[in-house]
């Protein structure tokens, strides 16, 4: 990297639908942690199709907003704050919960682990490596143990927390997922993806903590049809883009992006 | 052979399928449905209604594939075909909910953009210096 630390710019995607109980508090706390982080940084809400004050929530904190006009699901929401960022010409950028599960002091961690000698493309906050804070328990954990063993049979990936959605894209990875980002859970997936297109994905311990308002998406059976999707998406997902073959293909009939307008 | 008086009992079919084929072709001309998705919803009406139109012959198809009566491979003839159809809608189905996805992260960029503008705009007015 030729630029200094403080020439770069991050985009920091915050994904909510139906957050306005946590995401005031969220934002004054990214507020906080925003000047001390060492890129310049701009944050964004991209509000999926919220029934509540969500966006009136954001706006109020001064912050950007795209509001979706329906829901997508949070991969669409992702995939659209990685297409902003992208768009208008941002270094890298970070998803974090709009629930205040990943607190905005640990994302100097993740951009510090991006700038290393390694230079790696893509950076999970994990919850796992030194177990501060909230950690996952019964159920979920279970079905995270089992995609870290699915991960690591088919993609030779070493990791503690693959459904983490604290994470920081490099400039590769905002390249290979601005153009299609998996659809629903698609956290796991993404990492096999990024994998089988020769990126670099590492980890970095973070702390967590439980939601702050609202309720997960993931509740009743959801969690048996996640455990089978997830499975079966990385299973497709690694025999699609085997031998380097590009994500963005499945937007090829698709109508060609506009160029870059700032 | 197949029984003379059971074949005949095929006509009501081909009437349905008539019936059918001439519903499609109706919400065609009303542009409420796009050919480029029904040909091959007409095709297999047609093959379907030609089948109990000339039912000697279905029925010596029938026994040449190995079906013992008729009925059933007009049974498991319908179900390939259904089969067929709604993987077709399946995927014409992801197609546009991609570009509907698409479509609405563009507008919802293409606001927010619009948004900021504005306020750049209002910003400026306020003052000019």
């Amino acid at each position: 990297m030729t630029e200094t630390p403080a020439a770069m710019r991050l985009l920091v995607i915050i994904p909510a639908l139906n957050e306005e109980k946590s995401l005031r508090a969220l934002l004054d706390e990214f507020k906080l942690a925003q000047p001390m982080l060492p890129w310049a940084t701009e944050a964004v809400v991209i509000d999926d199709g919220s029934t509540d004050r969500t966006a009136q929530v954001a706006t109020a904190a001064n912050v950007r907003v795209v509001r979706l006009c329906r829901n997508l699901g949070i991969g669409a929401a992702v995939q659209t704050g990685l297409r902003l960022a992208s768009r208008e010409g941002f270094d890298a950028a970070l998803q974090m919960d709009g629930d205040g599960q990943h607190p905005p002091g640990e994302i100097g961690r993740l951009l510090t682990r991006l700038s290393a000698a390694d230079a790696p493309d893509l950076v999970v906050g994990s919850r796992h490596i030194v177990r501060r804070g909230y950690q996952a328990t019964g159920a979920r954990r279970f079905g995270q143990l089992w995609l870290i063993f699915w991960l690591r049979l088919l993609c030779g990936l070493k990791l503690s927390d693959p459904t983490s959605g604290f994470r920081l894209y490099g400039a590769a990875a905002l390249r290979l997922f601005e153009g299609a980002y998996p659809d629903d859970f698609p956290e796991p997936e993404s990492l096999a993806i990024a994998s089988k297109c020769g990126l670099l994905a590492v980890e970095e311990p973070v702390e967590m903590r439980a939601r702050q308002g609202g309720q997960s998406s993931i509740n009743g059976l959801k969690p048996i049809y996640y455990m089978i999707k997830v499975t079966l998406a990385v299973a497709l997902a690694v025999a699609r883009h085997s031998g380097g073959r590009n994500v963005t293909k499945r937007n090829a009939a698709l109508e060609p992006e506009e160029p870059n307008a700032g | 052979m197949p029984d003379e008086a059971l074949l005949r009992q095929y006509w009501p079919f081909a009437g349905f399928s008539a019936l059918i084929l001439f519903i499609v072709l109706r919400l065609l001309l009303r542009e409420r449905l796009a050919l480029q998705g029904t040909i091959s919803y007409m095709l297999f009406l047609g093959i379907f209604g030609l089948g109990a139109l000339i039912p000697t012959q279905a029925a010596e198809l029938a026994h040449a594939m190995g079906f013992a009566i008729f009925a059933n491979f007009l049974f498991s003839v319908a179900l390939i075909a259904l089969a067929l159809l709604h993987l077709q809608a399946l995927v014409s189905l992801y197609r546009a909910d991609r570009r509907t996805i698409q479509l609405t992260q563009d507008l919802a960029l293409l606001e927010e953009r619009v948004a900021r503008n504005e306020k750049g705009r209002d910003g400026a007015r306020a003052d000019p210096t």
